[in-house]
């Protein structure tokens, strides 16, 4: 280090995060899969900027008519402009991710730091209870949930499964927030500032959560791909998103039983799905090499 | 060790006790009036309304009644019976004739991962940087991110329709049509297992005693095949055994994909049919396959690791 930037490092310490988007503005992964990521949310949130096309408008003359203007894509076995289904499509999915993934993490901080603080009882309790879920998978658990949410309440909307992943997607990144938790608290600075008086409240939130921010949230960003992949599978399987509602996984079902003769209205969808759930996989990748000082 | 396996004994009731309640309690628990829901729209009598809730202990309320009836759930699960589907036909029945198929698929798909996941992961990590490792690495990480029935729709796509190369269905259970399915199923857990091993090399290739090995004298083949290996397989395994809920889970779809009579099959038709004790059913009975897979990973664990024993 030279001496100039020494001077600065001494007047401000550049920290953990500082440190890791210094690596992460290096890394060619983590643009291309920001750049994927910020424009699906684009899509997600104005798929009307995409298409002026009505995804919902359907007339059987188009049965697998061949792209258009109006349809790059061509149109499927409904004679939906796949186009317009698949930028429409986006929306549930990024939804679906988003909600379950913010749910899980609530949770998952919430508990998490709980036991990791308070130990004893809390933690055996949460632990347990976090082998119990972590035991079952989670497209398995999704299906049983979900299936008793339809029987009570009807068709299956966002929100039911956004719930069902959220509520079955915690344990993993409740057990890193955990861990995390105990290891910043035997630090001596955490000591230092219960000896100058911090409470239990101004330590968790001020000492120990920053630091348990980081690995939580490379957990939940590959969470987000995961979530976005399970949500297609069941939509796929039939008993995740339900037609009116426009999904990939819906979609993709749709149209499996005619993949020998129009395999366009499929692979459309399905490459959408892969680049997302591949997108939100390497952006987490890339922040957990650039928070990880083992890679330096 | 003994210890160790009464331990991890113990620990499995509670996840069995555990799961099956959550799943119980999902799927159960606070439902209307599920003798109507037996019925459908049709009107029940007295008669057949008295014989049922004596048969399924539906006249117990409360805290104390759910837990009589799951009671009922658990014996009937620990007796090898799962219930009948809506349709009245035994699901033990339905799993009898469905088991092979999965079996077979899984064992071919965990034998792709063994065969190939395992020795591109040692080549791999042998030769980190080189154009195998960059591409191996590559590759993975897009089958990862790639979910299994978008694989199972491209593969399917293109081996049996451009290339010709499959039969798209494999119903009739010959090892050969179940070669796509099985790869398909096996493709996520091959990529993991991959990445695992090569990391797994690489690290114990730096680590000290494999320096004491090579300054031995010992032949390289010696240090990888013996020294490396054997630590290098340890954290494989483990991911081998938690694969087996993926490969159960995959399952339902690989097999709905290309029509392979088996167990998941019969999840996704009894999620198309609304045929809620079908799919309960099956699901209790993937979980306990899970939880028991768990448990002989970690006692194969424990012979391979003798540090775990310690612990």
């Amino acid at each position: 280090m030279s001496s100039p930037e020494e001077s600065t490092t001494l007047a401000k310490p550049r920290s953990l995060a500082a440190d890791a988007w210094y690596d992460l503005r290096r890394s060619p992964i983590f643009w291309i899969a920001s750049i994927i990521v910020v424009a699906l949310v684009g899509i997600a949130a104005f798929p009307g900027l995409f298409t002026s096309a009505d995804p919902k408008a359907c007339s059987l003359d188009f049965r697998f008519a061949g792209p258009g203007p109006e349809a790059p894509f061509g149109y499927d076995v409904q004679g939906c402009n796949v186009y317009a289904r698949t930028m429409y499509g986006a929306r549930s999915s990024i939804e679906v991710g988003l909600f379950a993934t913010l749910m899980a993490g609530t949770i998952a901080f919430a508990l998490g730091m709980a036991a990791g603080f308070y130990g004893r009882w809390i933690d055996t309790l949460l632990s347990r209870s976090l082998d119990v879920i972590a035991s079952i998978p989670l497209l398995l658990a999704a299906i049983v949930l979900l299936k008793r949410l339809s029987a009570t309440g009807g068709s299956t909307g966002v929100w039911s499964v956004a719930f069902t992943l959220g509520v079955l997607g915690w344990p993993v990144a409740a057990r890193v927030v955990r861990s995390s938790v105990i290891s910043a608290k035997q630090q001596d600075y955490v000591q230092a500032a219960r000896m100058l008086g911090a409470g239990n409240g101004r330590i968790m939130l001020r000492h120990i959560l920053p630091n348990a921010m980081a690995p939580a949230i490379v957990v939940l960003t590959i969470m987000l791909g995961t979530v976005i992949a399970t949500e297609a599978t069941l939509s796929f399987l039939g008993i995740g998103l339900q037609p009116p509602a426009i999904s990939w996984g819906g979609s993709i079902n749709d149209n499996s039983a005619y993949v020998r003769t129009a395999a366009g209205p499929l692979l459309w969808p399905a490459g959408f799905l892969a680049v997302t759930v591949l997108a939100f996989i390497m952006l987490g990748d890339a922040i957990r090499d650039a928070f990880d000082p083992r890679m330096r | 060790m003994f210890r160790y396996i009464v331990r991890r004994l113990l620990q499995m009731a509670l996840a069995f006790f555990g799961t099956t309640l959550l799943v119980y309690a999902m799927m159960f628990a606070a439902q209307g009036d599920p003798i109507q829901a037996l019925a459908g729209e049709k009107p029940v009598s007295a008669s057949q309304r008295a014989v049922l809730t004596e048969r399924y202990h539906l006249d117990k309320t409360g805290i104390d009644g759910f837990l009589y009836r799951y009671w009922d759930y658990v014996s009937n699960l620990m007796r090898g019976d799962f219930g009948t589907t809506l349709a009245g036909r035994s699901i033990s029945d339905v799993l009898q004739a469905a088991w092979p198929f999965t079996i077979k698929l899984a064992l071919m798909a965990i034998s792709f991962v063994i065969v190939f996941g395992i020795t591109a992961g040692v080549i791999a990590g042998i030769r980190r940087g080189s154009l195998f490792d960059t591409t191996t690495l590559l590759l993975t990480l897009v089958v990862i991110g790639i979910p299994v029935f978008v694989l199972g729709y491209i593969g399917q796509y293109l081996l049996t329709n451009k290339w010709r190369l499959f039969k798209p269905t494999a119903n009739d259970g010959s090892l050969y049509s179940l070669l796509l399915p099985a790869l398909v199923l096996g493709m996520l857990a091959l990529a993991t297992a991959l990445r695992l091993t090569r990391t797994s090399v690489a690290e114990n290739l730096r680590s000290d005693y494999v320096r004491t090995a090579k300054s031995k004298g010992l032949p390289q083949r010696r240090v990888i095949g013996v020294h490396v290996l054997r630590n290098s397989l340890i954290p494989v395994v483990t991911y081998l055994g938690i694969t087996i809920g993926d490969l159960m889970s995959g399952a339902i779809v690989t097999e709905r994909i290309f029509n392979v009579p088996g167990i998941g099959f019969n999840v996704a038709k009894g999620i198309q049919t609304e045929d809620g004790p079908l799919v309960v059913g099956i699901i209790s009975l993937l979980v306990i396959v899970y939880l028991t897979s768990n448990l002989i990973v970690d006692v194969l664990y424990a012979v391979l690791d003798p540090r775990i024993r310690y612990e």
